[in-house]
């Protein structure tokens, strides 16, 4: 079948869900008792006072003519305007999607570039007292909350020693005029690189401990595989052993799990995002939340739900392109 | 002696379970002499597969070799300085034993044994193989791993070894999968690893089992072929005793971690001197006769847990007497001619157990068969 | 057939069965497991130390309400009250350190072993009492979770065609949210921020998808396989030999997950009461006093270990203990 028609049959599969997605918060923010009307205005507005907003965000139309209107609108680009910030919701998005994408993805490298080696040491060296040590902080990672971790990297390297400065991320491409301590563009990389990294541990820590627990489980279970004892029997050398059979392996289940790991990976930065005081797409969520910003609300929502599905068709193609049997249907 | 391809002497390997240590492997001897094919036969559980990955040192953890000697050629494969443990207090936990110094180090296992000199050929053809690469390319690396190939050099061998083992198309099957094989290609996949790596000896773990008979009419086939053509030594691991009489010149017959008869084929099936092989012969449906019942051995085979006091098989054997529960016999000479012929039954008077004189005991009979299960036998014919 | 790869390979292999292990077994090999040991000990202390504060906090004060109650002295918080004091009152300084050490605010004392928070309330107590929220939570969730995953799961699995499809389609634009931002989001139109009863829907519902995997594929797994059709030929019905086979598999699975979800649902409770959701004051929640302990993080740092380390321990054990049961009620899944 080939990687390249597998992504796309994905991408097309894709649509449904993210038109699903679409739909359902439609629903959940407009079909719901409680006006938001209301909300906005206070307690017992007055009957002009009403008519007016609700012609003014189109909410005295029909159900169905409001959600054509929305996809319609959503495929324009255009996701309403915010009640809150009274600005266009997509322009609030682009203001605060880069800082957020940033944190998820240096927290996912963070994580592989940890998680990998520890597990494959943890494996290679079973039941010894490096593997106990590393089983030992792979659970603690699951099992912390993340905005702890966070609070405590802020106590102890930021107000503690000060080694890191304790709020926000700087983007590295941002203008040095504005930011502190930058004059240069290699200022503002640096600054950029010294705010990211108390932020990137906190979230990357639960990712790192899952992703190790489970490259762990299945390199041991790849490494008693009766095709790594084939290789064994033919003399094939342990390291050739360990990188071209189990290695190998062992990545396609660990691939499914950074896949699932999306979902908290998101919710971690929310709560990354509030310690740190990181103006992202997880303060403007809470935001939203907090002001109840439908329009806001529900653009955000279906940004992560975009970027979140766009993330899973990625992880199912990376499985493709290592197991052979998903795109090289049976021959015969 | 020196003209031995392949030599054991009383291996022992066990492995610590819950339950106890598992001694699967429980003393066993054989040989292999240079082009000769020697048959391993013997139930599920007996210990067959153990010995073969023994022989090649790849036990997995947590068994272990813990006894005995297998040498190759002039080359000491297993061995230990001191002798190995007996008695009941074994089996409370594994005896932790270093090998020997005349023992090759497991650099040299992989460097001149395992592949070039012995090469293993496994039961599941389609486990042993990588699922994410090409059989192939995994063809390519065994032949450069054992033979001083090149990459290029080695890729076209393996397609030369794909043709010799009858693989139809096989610079098309070199880039294929395995899970776009049939097992019978498969299998064909590893005979050629197997042959292709040039080895004296080629221990093959019931090759045939997962596969129909009409395929493995085939694959032995080409195995008779290679045979003759490269003259290798063969030990060939198998349950099924049809498939022993096709092809093999000299057998071993195991039971419980031991070998409990040993002559050539011929000798076994019809001079058989062993109550067991003579029950597994006879349990063998006849097309030429009509029986009201199958001849099925009573009982099961013990774990090889807690094996039974004296003789392995006393509880299941019609002709078991009470000194079978107090002598365990081994293996020895009970019969000379052309090769030696071994049984390990007390029967025999090079036994000098007075077997004569001592009382039959009670066994699971045939009524006890329809609870205890039968054990599984192969092959329609029997020569 | 449900399109998403991903989805299929996360679910278990439907191969052999999971040997129908008896419970004495199950005990046996769970207590050679130290760890799996440690984390049953955990739960066992956690569950009973909930249940006290249940009672105390929800029950007592529920009957309270009552006259015959109220005049026997029934209140809330009425055996805190009781012992010592109760878990809001604000009656000692603010932001004391634990005993023995000193900080601007004054000496630690006995009285309060583990200091006090911003408002002049025991830490301790809090800590105790804040399990309550954690653990109802929790369990509620991911029983609701496990309850109606497997329903939808065995309804997807048992009739396929375009129910199963339907189904699944709408348990994976489920997963197609992240979680935390569907509970926000549900959270924010249903305009009910403080309702712990919300909160515990929405978690439950975000539940639903695993354990509707779980089920589907043993449902699948049991409907081809060929005993079925052996039983049926014997006079039996489909769905009861379908049942038959699926209920006693499962549970083990099942409980597994479940056991590995709670600790995983008492991150989620504390990351919603740590962003203001679910709890209001005065009602003692780990993430609300992390929470608070941000805001005072500079002027007493005590106040922010306690209640991480509290849910760290907490979910460690129910870790501990599903992996512990895992090994002995699932063994085909190595984790």
């Amino acid at each position: 079948m080939g990687l390249t028609r597998y992504a796309i049959r994905r991408l097309l599969q894709a649509v449904p869900v993210v038109l699903g997605l679409l739909t359902v918060t439609f629903v959940l923010a407009n079909a719901i008792p409680g006006n938001p009307v209301e909300v906005m205005l206070g307690p017992s507005p007055s009957l002009e006072e009403v008519a007016r907003i609700e012609a003014r965000y189109g909410l005295d139309r029909p159900l169905a003519e409001r959600y054509v209107n929305y996809l319609a609108g959503v495929l324009r680009g255009d996701l309403g305007t915010s009640l809150y910030f009274e600005v266009p919701v997509a322009r609030k998005i682009a203001e605060r999607l880069p800082k957020t994408l940033l944190l998820v993805v240096a927290s996912y490298a963070f994580a592989l570039l940890t998680a990998i080696p520890l597990g494959i040491v943890s494996a290679t060296r079973r039941n010894t007292a490096t593997d106990h040590v590393a089983r030992v902080v792979s659970l603690l990672g699951v099992s912390t909350p993340s905005f702890w971790i966070a609070l405590l990297l802020v106590l102890i390297f930021a107000h503690g020693l000060g080694w890191f400065p304790a709020t926000d991320l700087v983007l590295p491409w941002a203008d040095p005029a504005t930011v502190d301590g930058a004059a240069t563009s290699l200022g503002v990389l640096g600054q950029s690189a010294r705010h990211l990294v108390l932020p990137t541990v906190a979230l990357g820590t639960l990712q790192m401990a899952s992703i190790a627990r489970i490259e762990r489980a299945e390199l041991l279970s790849a490494l008693s595989a009766d095709y790594v004892t084939h290789a064994r029997a033919y003399g094939v050398s342990e390291r050739r052993v360990l990188t071209r059979h189990a290695f190998r392996n062992a990545q396609l289940p660990v691939i499914t799990v950074i896949g699932l790991q999306l979902s908290s990976a998101v919710a971690g930065a929310v709560l990354i995002e509030v310690v740190f005081a990181i103006n992202g797409m997880g303060t403007l969520v809470l935001t939203g939340i907090y002001n109840l910003d439908y329009p806001l609300i529900l653009g955000t929502t279906v940004v992560f739900g975009t970027v979140f599905v766009l993330g899973t068709i990625l992880t199912d193609v990376a499985y493709a392109w290592l197991d052979p049997r998903i795109t090289y249907g049976e021959a015969g | 002696m020196s003209e031995h391809l392949l030599s054991v002497d009383d291996l022992r390997t066990y492995f610590p379970t819950d339950r106890g240590v598992v001694r699967a492997v429980d003393g066993v001897s054989f040989d292999v002499r240079p082009g000769e094919v020697v048959g391993l036969v013997g139930e599920s559980g007996a210990g067959k597969s153990v010995v073969a990955r023994s022989l090649l040192r790849l036990v997995d953890d947590p068994g272990r070799i813990v006894g005995g000697e297998v040498r190759f050629r002039d080359r000491t494969l297993v061995g230990f300085d001191d002798p190995p443990p007996d008695g009941p207090d074994v089996s409370d936990s594994l005896p932790d034993r270093e090998f020997s110094d005349a023992t090759l180090s497991a650099a040299r296992m992989r460097a001149d044994v395992r592949g070039n000199e012995i090469a293993l050929v496994f039961q599941d053809p389609t486990e042993s193989l990588n699922p994410v690469v090409s059989v192939g390319a995994q063809l390519r690396e065994v032949l450069e791993t054992n033979r001083d190939l090149d990459r290029a050099a080695a890729r076209e061998e393996a397609v030369a070894m794909l043709r010799a083992v009858d693989i139809p198309e096989p610079a098309a099957r070199y880039d294929d999968y395995p899970h776009q094989l049939s097992r019978g290609l498969c299998q064909r996949v590893l005979l050629a690893m197997a042959v292709g790596c040039e080895p004296s000896l080629i221990v093959a773990d019931e090759p045939t089992t997962a596969l129909d008979v009409t395929i493995e009419a085939g694959i032995l086939e080409t195995v008779r072929d290679l045979q003759a053509r490269y003259d290798t030594a063969f030990l060939w691991i198998t349950h099924d005793l049809g498939v022993v009489a096709d092809l093999c010149d000299r057998v071993a017959v195991m039971y419980c971690g031991e070998v409990v008869e040993q002559a050539s084929v011929e000798d076994l099936f019809y001079d058989t001197k062993h109550p067991y092989t003579r029950a597994l012969l006879d349990a063998i449906p006849r097309p030429d006769r009509t029986v009201d019942r199958f001849d099925v051995i009573p009982g099961t085979m013990p774990e090889a847990v807690d094996p039974p006091s004296g003789c392995r098989f006393h509880p299941r054997c019609p002709d078991a007497r009470a000194v079978c529960t107090e002598v365990t016999p081994d293996c020895r000479v009970v019969a000379d001619g052309e090769q030696p012929h071994r049984s390990a039954c007390v029967k025999h008077d090079a036994f000098d157990a007075d077997y004569e004189h001592s009382p039959p005991i009670d066994v699971a009979d045939a009524t006890d068969a329809d609870e205890a299960g039968e054990t599984e036998q192969g092959g329609p014919d029997d020569r | 057939m449900a399109g998403n790869p991903r989805a299929e390979r996360a679910e278990a292999a439907p191969g052999s069965d999971s040997p129908r292990v008896g419970w004495r077994a199950t005990l046996a090999t769970l207590g050679r497991d130290r760890s799996a040991l440690a984390g049953l000990v955990v739960v066992a202390t956690v569950l009973a130390v909930a249940t006290v504060a249940f009672v105390d906090a929800v029950v007592f004060g529920f009957l309270g309400e009552f006259g015959f109650f109220a005049s026997l002295g029934v209140e809330q918080y009425w055996l805190a009250k009781t012992v010592w004091i109760s878990p809001t009152a604000e009656v000692a300084p603010e932001l004391l350190p634990p005993v023995g050490l000193e900080n601007a605010f004054g000496q630690g004392r006995l009285a309060h072993p583990l200091g006090t928070d911003d408002r002049g309330r025991d830490v301790l107590l809090r800590l105790l009492y804040g399990s309550r929220v954690a653990v109802q939570v929790a369990l509620v969730a991911t029983l609701v979770g496990a309850v109606g995953g497997s329903a939808v799961g065995a309804v997807a699995g048992y009739y396929g065609g375009w129910v199963d499809d339907a189904l699944m389609r709408g348990v994976e634009v489920l997963y197609a949210i992240p979680f935390l931002i569907l509970v926000l989001a549900l959270l924010a139109v249903l305009q009910a921020r403080d309702s712990l009863l919300v909160v515990t829907a929405t978690v439950g519902v975000v539940n639903v998808p695993e354990f509707a995997r779980l089920i589907r594929s043993r449902v699948l797994a049991v409907r081809e396989a060929t005993y079925v059709e052996a039983a049926r030929a014997a006079g039996r019905s489909h769905l009861g030999v379908v049942w038959h086979h699926v209920v006693p598999n499962s549970l083990g699975p099942v409980v597994v997950q479940g056991t590995v979800r709670v600790g995983t649902a008492i991150l989620v409770i504390a990351a919603l009461s740590f962003l203001g959701f679910g709890v209001s004051e005065p009602t003692p929640s780990w993430g609300a006093m992390l929470a608070t302990a941000r805001d005072v993080m500079l002027q007493n740092l005590w106040f922010s270990l306690w209640p991480g380390l509290a849910i760290l321990v907490t979910v460690v054990g129910f870790t501990l203990l599903g992996d512990g049961l895992r090994d002995t009620l699932d063994p085909r899944r190595s984790q």
